[in-house]
């Protein structure tokens, strides 16, 4: 008997479990309401502004807060630009602004930089900031294989402090987009030399985030909430916010619900993304404002290049016409985005209309390329075959991150079956994913995005179409195409360099690289409650939090 | 006078098999019974509501959802019955063995099936599915590595009753040998009682695997499947539930017929567990 008792327990439980989704996920949503009331015990760092001025975000990963050293690569990227200042900041359209930095020259054979240093700046424990500060926090990463892919590391020879105030960089080669990658969110962000241990040792353990920035990790409880509370030393202007909660909310459906019964005040962009699906309903809540822009990134295929049958140039070409780019931002992403021309949007610097041609939808033109590459239906099945062998591929994708990738994959199956390609679905929990793209490669085809902003376009295509040490190019591995990314980053002169980047669009097009899909929007939902909601410049700083308010 | 009653027992029985006899003959005549293609994909009737030609409506691909539960029946049962034929297959010569041998080798069985036994199976399930990659295929491996330990205990203690019967005995003065008295004598008479109780394990299992599915560790699109079909409609939840209602009252409607059915046999054939 006892035995039955507990098979029924199991089975009643499992029918709950089945039944009662929808329960489980308002039951979220109603569980975190408690969470918050305003709390009482934050101590009055400013007597003129409200104690209780707070906003909730939510965030679908754990934001590792005990974690986030400057000079590494841990934590929420996001978090880094609110805790740790740089020297100088990316500003709108690229546009490099002072920040720690007040001013800096630049030598005519473009390799030494001297950055004088803005005085006065204290870190968030009292700590002062100066030149040797900025010395401590290179000498943690420099020169690390880690970093590799950055110039600023790799192309480093000395830094040397002039004085208290004054710094000075000297590199081995010109190199344009320095002063872009000092901007990037880790690891070139400056951190107390009392933030390890031992102190002020640049090969010290990583103890507390200490930095200059408008905001000081106030507590952090693991997958559950960090509180960020204004940083009382900071040199800019403060904040009118007193305290700002990320709230870890890993299901998209939960978020939602959470934004419906106003338990977080702003989810969205690319660390708590708003699915597509929702946006109509989100559009329709009283309470709430969508906020979009068009982004920076965009999505795509990368083909294995050690297939055969993706060696084949025509074969390549085929898959990018048979997609219907157009039908997957107008149907399956209700138009929040843009169907793709190229590898990167029009935003990103370099791009221009006529660098970012590509391949439109042509279903006969596809079967036709496929037919001209050898293949043919022999065996009438519908699928092209080759010698005996079905042209058949593998598409990897994840869904935790991105959940707009499974309907876009099932719609690109079923276009590329009409055209004769049958694909398997191959979707992998996102370590797995991860792995597939950067390590085993084990993948015919792959769905991924390019890095945002700072990073577009040399720091991607660094990163995937170029090699690293002996590491061959992760998406695609042509030499011509690598020295023409080597001779675009070494180009002082802008026309050049612009020439360069013409080159490399025109011969990825031409040998059809990889399959752009589109280019979606940065979206927000956000509470009519906060008030001054303005979308940062860069991906890492997706909100200007400085200037956030909310009404009473 | 003598009060008619009605046995809960026969309605359990018959509620039961009706139940699973529709969702059986769904399964096998699938094909033939769905109105459109169940992987047609048509963006431009996606998310239409029931009409004449979709009964139930499109899906988020603009695929007909009638078609789609209809071939589902078809997954989920085929599944459901090749994971408990290949847990049976494990588990009932282990569980004759250690019940008939005794001794040595049933401490030794029953110790691993101890062991197994300790681990949460879903997440063992979860673990294995995740380090494989998820397909059915290796979501049944999954299961039924995790699950054959709990039937064989069980058909261990059927025979362990059994071997005490007189005809045992007899068999045993008789001279029988061991494999003659267990395959002639004990495994006939311990069918019934295991394959009664098997049956009440189907609707766990059929729950299992689209509870699996629904994290996304089962079946891979575009295979129509209930609990994929359950996790793609969520994000239309508030606004067109009926997408998430059909899969989770068809998941519960044939897990309540087997459970019935599994519950009703069981009593009438007075199985103790």
């Amino acid at each position: 008997m006892k035995k039955r008792s507990r098979m029924f327990r199991i089975q009643i439980g499992w029918l709950t479990a089945a039944l009662a989704t929808i329960v489980l996920l308002s039951g979220c949503g109603s569980n975190e309401t408690a969470a918050n009331a305003p709390s009482s015990s934050l101590p009055s760092q400013d007597a003129k502004t409200d104690v209780d001025k707070q906003v909730t975000v939510a965030v679908a990963a754990d934001p590792a807060l005990d974690q986030l050293d400057a000079g590494a690569y841990k934590g929420a990227i996001e978090v880094h630009p609110m805790v740790y200042d740089s020297l100088v900041e990316y500003g709108e359209k690229g546009s490099i602004v002072p920040s720690l930095a007040e001013s800096w020259d630049i030598s005519e054979d473009g390799k030494t930089y001297t950055f004088h240093l803005r005085q006065g700046v204290v870190f968030s424990d009292g700590t002062a900031f100066n030149a040797d500060a900025v010395k401590f926090s290179f000498d943690r990463w420099i020169g690390d294989p880690a970093n590799s892919s950055l110039n600023v590391s790799k192309g480093l020879k000395e830094i040397k402090v002039i004085d208290e105030a004054t710094i000075r960089f000297e590199f081995g080669e010109a190199y344009y987009p320095l002063l872009t990658e000092l901007t990037f969110a880790r690891p070139v962000r400056i951190i107390s030399p009392t933030a390890v241990e031992p102190a002020g040792d640049p090969k010290g353990k990583f103890a507390k985030p200490i930095g200059t920035g408008a905001w000081v990790v106030d507590s952090y409880e693991k997958d559950q909430e960090a509180v960020l509370v204004r940083n009382p030393n900071y040199w800019g202007e403060a904040p009118r916010l007193s305290k700002i909660i990320l709230k870890v909310i890993p299901d998209a459906q939960a978020r939602v619900l959470a934004l419906q019964s106003g338990s977080v005040d702003i989810a969205g962009g690319q660390s708590g993304k708003i699915p597509a699906e929702n946006l109509e309903l989100l559009k329709s809540d009283d309470k709430l404002s969508i906020q979009r822009s068009a982004g920076t990134s965009s999505h795509f295929l990368i083909y294995n290049y050690d297939r055969a049958s993706l060696q084949d140039v025509n074969v390549r070409q085929a898959i990018n016409l048979a997609i219907d780019k157009k039908g997957i931002v107008d149907k399956l992403l209700e138009g929040a985005g843009s169907e793709a021309h190229g590898l990167f949007p029009l935003t990103v610097p370099y791009v221009t209309e006529s660098n970012n041609e590509w391949y439109g939808y042509d279903e006969d033109r596809a079967r036709q390329l496929l037919r001209e590459a050898g293949y043919a239906d022999s065996d009438g099945d519908g699928i092209m075959d080759k010698d005996g062998k079905p042209l058949e591929l593998s598409l990897v994708l994840q869904q935790t991150e991105y959940p707009e990738w499974k309907p876009i994959a099932e719609y690109v199956q079923a276009q590329l079956l009409k055209a004769g390609i049958r694909i398997r679905l191959r979707m992998l929990e996102s370590n797995a994913y991860y792995d597939a793209l950067w390590t085993s490669r084990e993948y015919d085809l792959i769905i991924y995005r390019t890095y945002s902003d700072a990073y577009n376009p040399h720091a991607f295509l660094l990163s995937l179409f170029h090699s690293t040490g002996d590491t061959p190019a992760v998406a695609w591995s042509d030499s011509l195409l690598e020295s023409l990314i080597d001779e675009a980053v070494a180009s002082t002169d802008i026309r050049q360099r612009q020439a360069k980047y013409d080159a490399w669009f025109k011969r990825a097009r031409e040998q059809a690289i990889y399959a752009p899909l589109y280019y979606p929007d940065d979206i927000y939902a956000v509470n009519k409650r906060v008030k001054n909601f303005k979308l940062g410049y860069a991906s890492f700083s997706p909100i200007v939090w400085n200037e956030l308010d909310v009404s009473k | 006078m003598k009060r008619k009653t009605i046995s809960w027992r026969a309605v359990s029985l018959w509620t039961g098999g009706s139940l699973v006899a529709l969702a059986v003959c769904v399964g096998i005549f699938a094909p033939y019974l769905t109105p459109s293609d169940p992987l047609l994909i048509n963006l431009d009737i996606r998310l239409s509501p029931p009409s004449l030609h979709y009964p139930l409506g499109t899906d988020q691909m603009g695929r007909c959802v009638l078609s789609r539960l209809i071939m589902g029946t078809r997954t989920s049962l085929f599944y459901s019955m090749l994971a408990l034929g290949a847990a049976l297959s494990i588990s009932v010569p282990l569980g004759l063995l250690a019940g008939f041998a005794g001794g040595r080798t049933d401490r030794f069985i029953m110790r691993t099936i101890d062991m197994l036994l300790a681990f949460p199976s879903l997440i063992l399930s979860i673990a294995i599915t995740g380090l494989l990659g998820p397909s059915l295929a290796n979501l049944l491996l999954a299961f039924v590595l995790v699950w054959w330990a709990g039937y064989a205990r069980i058909v261990r203690g059927i025979v362990m009753q059994i071997k005490e019967k007189d005809f045992i005995m007899a068999a045993r003065s008789s001279g029988g040998s061991p494999t003659q008295i267990v395959l002639r004598h004990i495994l006939p008479n311990a069918a019934r009682p295991m394959l009664v109780l098997a049956s009440l394990e189907i609707g766990t299992i059929m729950l299992s695997i689209s509870g699996l599915s629904f994290l996304g560790l089962g079946s891979q699109p575009p295979t129509p499947e209930w609990g994929v079909m359950l996790n793609d409609s969520r994000p239309y939840m508030q606004t067109i539930p009926r997408l998430m209602l059909y899969p989770g009252l068809a998941i519960m409607t044939v897990t309540i017929g087997f459970n019935l059915l599994g519950e009703g046999l069981r009593k009438r054939d007075r199985i103790e567990t």
